[in-house]
């Protein structure tokens, strides 16, 4: 049993737990903006790819409504910045599928 | 001693010793077991082999497709058809590598750490994940049974021949017949779903069945997004607010002359139901009586049978577990996700179940490698619901772990009652683009 | 990952959820576009940029018409008679080339021809993009007249200002917005552009010229 564990240790992608808390908080927006934030052929739109600096941006502007929503508002309101800060770090990273 | 290969393929012929002791063979993989290929179970093995992928997933469902119960009341309207609701396991099976086995899981063994199924294969297991949905008790209201919702008063809330047989008896009901929908007591499935369905059947006599009526009777004074609905009723069906919900309403509410179509009767208006007269096809609340052309029962409910026989449950028929890592408080080495868990202030829903899984699969990866997993988890729930096709809003909210329990971060959780007609709009369009993207993440 | 996500979708039919348009509309003729134009209602642009906000088109497309992300429409500049053309379209459901749209059919719904005209007029005062000093593809200047390519600008200008014959400005567009709708002419999933001058405009561009002429009408100042 111990050995299992030593070798399914070994076995995880080695970036598998970096900032696992920013990706923890980022699988919960997939159930709309697709898993690893892309969404195909749907009214929600992916959000993979955006550059950290207009994420946050248009997280603040959710949140005092400079930028009007329909959701987005409660979801913003609801992290904190520097939650938001770590999202926007981990979706910049993420491919954006579309464009190759 | 046998050989590896003989051992192999007395597995294969399913003999009762032939079992795979985990992690002995195939690279020492370790090995996780889920119950239940729905959204808590799907989405579960899907994000574990995301994140560890060398562990050997297999999913023990029972039925070889998995009809969804989130969105099913649009069936009644004929909005989709039952095969739409379909959703396979091919993607889970052949890009995941997820082994899917329809099977019935019948009993656990928790000190030898195995599984035991209709078919006699057994399964062992590191860790097994339990997400068997819900069991409705139908013998709860008195009069009513199982055998009876299959054929007089389908209650629909597992997915399936009750729900066709509600379609069928909502299209067939006479011209100003009455639909009666019996709200379940708290906690249940998709908390805002029978005012959801009352509603959508609302609108769908509109066009049909103009003088049709629809009545939903109600042990609970008021309900999640209960303002939202109200609102909702009262601009498209005629129905008046009371009173006590008139606070932070809109102007333009207004007081309808004529009853309207729909009509909901709290607990503290004698809504509470008692019992179920079949012959009669009549419901006696504490109010009186209330006859109707088609009943629609939604009973009490408890955690899935399974849960129930291995133990996992508490006296109210839920499963407790620790909040990091869903891993039952009854038995070790076993999880309990979605509906049948206890997940404090999360409602349930397929949303919920969805994210609870995706927590607990990084936990378990982390404890399957023996370390720690993140102590402070983040949850979400959205429930969209539609008042009319076109009038969506939603119950919403971001959750984070507070003296050990799942609480609400600070945050509206509801649309604005003041919402324009474009955010209703919209919010209804999502609502359709959800059940897409959402079926998408916990299957594909 | 395309593929996995292209086998998700396979995963559910195409009719299963509902939020597909069904509407079935009459393909524009020249005389019946040029009439619906040319008797729209004076827009208002004042009214205009009011609605832009209660109808929340300025969440996506910018309180000036210039999309807070990448992944919307920059409507700044366009011609009036685009804009209304393309209101009509998604209401009527003639624009609807996948799942998308149904945003604009959504809110579209929800205009008379007095909004749309406004709000097309609101628009149009919004200064335009303009495209920074770069190499020209030669397909935007010259065509391919081996492959029966016409050259963009010989429709839509050197400059991308659009306006000859109702054809729209695309210059300053953003790339995605770009590379999405020739995708979806070439496809013919979008085929409300009269005369199909636009899927048959798009049908022998290949995926990377596709990108280089997204990459050069987005490229601005
Ligand atoms: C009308 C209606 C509308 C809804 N709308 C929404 C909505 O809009 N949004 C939302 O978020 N949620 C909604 N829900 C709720 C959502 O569907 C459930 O909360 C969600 O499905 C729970 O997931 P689960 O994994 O706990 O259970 P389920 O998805 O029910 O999965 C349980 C699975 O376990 C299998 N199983 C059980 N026992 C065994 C056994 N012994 N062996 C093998 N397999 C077994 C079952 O066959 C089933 O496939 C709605 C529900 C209803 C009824
Ligand atoms: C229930 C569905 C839902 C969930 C969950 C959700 N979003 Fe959104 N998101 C939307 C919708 C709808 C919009 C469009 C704005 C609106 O109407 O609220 C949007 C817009 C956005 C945008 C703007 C994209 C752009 O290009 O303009 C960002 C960024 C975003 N969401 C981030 C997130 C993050 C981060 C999370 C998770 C913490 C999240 N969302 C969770 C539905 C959702
Ligand atoms: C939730 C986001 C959203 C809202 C709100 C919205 N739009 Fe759009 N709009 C889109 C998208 C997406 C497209 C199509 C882009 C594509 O397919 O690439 C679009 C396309 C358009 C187009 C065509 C542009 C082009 O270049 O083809 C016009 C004009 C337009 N919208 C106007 C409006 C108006 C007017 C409103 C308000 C009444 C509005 N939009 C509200 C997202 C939105
Ligand atoms: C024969 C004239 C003609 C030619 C040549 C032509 N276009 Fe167009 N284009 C149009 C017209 C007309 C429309 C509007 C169609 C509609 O109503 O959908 C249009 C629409 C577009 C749009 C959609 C704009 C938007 O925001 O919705 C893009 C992008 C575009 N053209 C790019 C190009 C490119 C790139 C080329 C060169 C490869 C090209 N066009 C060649 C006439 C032309």
């Amino acid at each position: 049993m111990k050995k299992v564990m030593i070798l399914s240790a070994l076995l995880l992608s080695s970036s598998a737990f970096a900032d696992e808390r920013a990706e923890i908080m980022a699988n919960n927006c997939a159930g709309c903006h697709g898993t690893d934030g892309i969404v195909e052929n749907s009214a929600l739109i992916s959000i993979a790819g955006l550059k950290a600096d207009v994420f946050i941006q248009t997280m603040q502007d959710f949140r005092n409504n400079e930028r009007a929503s329909t959701i987005m508002r409660n979801v913003a309101l609801a992290l904190s910045d520097d939650e938001i800060a770590a999202m926007a770090k981990y979706f910049e990273a993420l491919p954006t599928g579309e464009e190759k | 001693m046998i050989s590896r290969r003989e051992f192999l393929s007395l597995a294969a012929a399913f003999s009762a010793t032939a079992v795979l002791p985990a992690g002995s063979f195939a690279a020492n993989k370790a090995k996780v077991v889920v119950i239940g290929g729905g959204v808590g179970g799907a989405t579960f093995a899907k994000y574990l082999r995301r994140k560890a992928p060398d562990v050997d997933v297999t999913i023990i469902e029972q039925n070889p497709i998995y009809i969804r119960p989130y969105g099913s009341s649009e069936v009644l309207t004929g909005h989709v058809n039952m095969s739409d609701l379909e959703v396979n396991y091919d993607v889970l099976r052949n890009q995941y590598g997820i082994k899917v086995a329809i099977d019935r899981a019948i009993g656990l063994d928790a000190d030898r750490k195995i599984i035991k199924t209709a078919s006699g294969t057994d399964y062992a297991y590191d860790r097994l994940v339990v997400s068997p949905g819900i069991e409705l008790n139908y013998e709860r209201v008195e009069g009513y049974s199982k055998e009876l919702a299959e054929t007089k008063a389908p209650s629909g809330w597992i997915p399936g021949s009750q729900t066709s047989l509600l379609r069928d008896q909502i299209k067939t009901m006479r011209q100003g017949g009455t639909m009666l929908i019996v709200a379940p007591p708290n906690p249940y499935r998709c908390p805002p779903g029978p005012y959801e369905r009352g509603a959508l059947i609302a609108e769908w006599m509109q066009k049909h069945n103009p003088t049709g009526k629809v009545i939903i009777t109600d042990p609970k004074d008021k309900f999640t997004a209960g303002n939202n609905f109200l609102l909702g009723w009262n601009r498209l069906y005629g129905y008046n607010i009371p009173m006590e919900f008139m606070d932070d309403m809109p102007d333009d509410v207004v007081e309808h002359s004529t009853p309207g179509m729909i009509d909901w009767i709290p607990g503290k208006d004698g809504g509470t139901p008692l019992t179920f007269d079949a012959a009669n096809m009549s419901v006696k609340t504490e109010g009186g009586n209330i006859k109707a052309d088609v009943i629609n029962i939604v009973p009490p409910m408890k955690a899935g049978k399974i849960a129930q026989q291995f133990g996992l449950t508490n006296e109210q028929g839920w499963c407790p577990v620790n909040r990091v890592t869903f891993e039952s408080q009854k038995i070790a080495n076993v999880h309990v996700l979605g509906d049948a868990s206890i997940a404090d202030a999360m409602p349930k829903s397929g949303f919920a179940a969805n994210t609870q899984a995706k927590v607990a699969a990084y936990a378990i990866a982390h404890l399957l490698a023996g370390d720690t997993p993140e102590q402070s988890p983040a949850f979400e729930n959205t429930c969209y619901a539609l008042a009319g096709s076109d009038y969506g809003f939603f119950v919403s909210a971001v959750y984070e772990l507070r003296d050990g329990k799942i609480s609400k971060k600070e945050a509206p959780g509801l649309q604005d009652l003041k919402a324009t007609e474009a955010q209703r709009r919209l919010s209804a369009v999502y609502q359709q683009a959800w059940m897409k993207s959402f079926t998408e993440d916990c299957f594909a | 990952m395309k593929k996995l996500i292209l086998s998700g979708l396979l995963l559910v039919a195409t009719t299963s959820f509902a939020s597909e348009q069904a509407t079935q509309t009459t393909d524009w003729t020249s005389s019946s576009l040029r009439q619906a134009v040319s008797t729209r209602p004076a827009g208002d642009a004042i009214r205009g940029a009011k609605l832009n906000e209660s109808l929340m088109c300025s969440s996506c497309h910018g309180k000036e018409g210039l999309p807070p992300t990448h992944r919307w429409p920059a409507v700044a500049g366009q011609l009036e008679s685009y804009t209304y053309k393309m209101l009509l379209d998604y209401q009527s459901g003639a624009r609807s080339e996948d799942n998308r749209a149904n945003i604009m059919t959504a809110v579209a719904d929800l205009m008379s021809e007095q909004d749309m005209s406004d709000i097309a007029a609101y628009y149009a005062s919004l200064p335009a993009p303009t495209l920074a000093q770069q190499p020209v593809p030669a397909l935007v200047t010259e065509g391919d007249k081996d492959r029966l390519i016409t050259a963009c600008a010989s429709c839509h200008g050197l400059s991308g200002q659009g306006g000859i014959k109702g054809t729209p400005a695309i210059a300053g567009q953003t790339a995605e917005t770009l590379k999405r709708a020739l995708q979806m002419y070439r496809s013919g999933n979008r085929d409300s552009d009269l005369y199909s001058v636009m899927r048959q405009a798009s049908q022998r561009l290949t995926s990377s010229e596709i990108d280089s002429l997204a990459n050069y009408y987005s490229g601005t100042n």
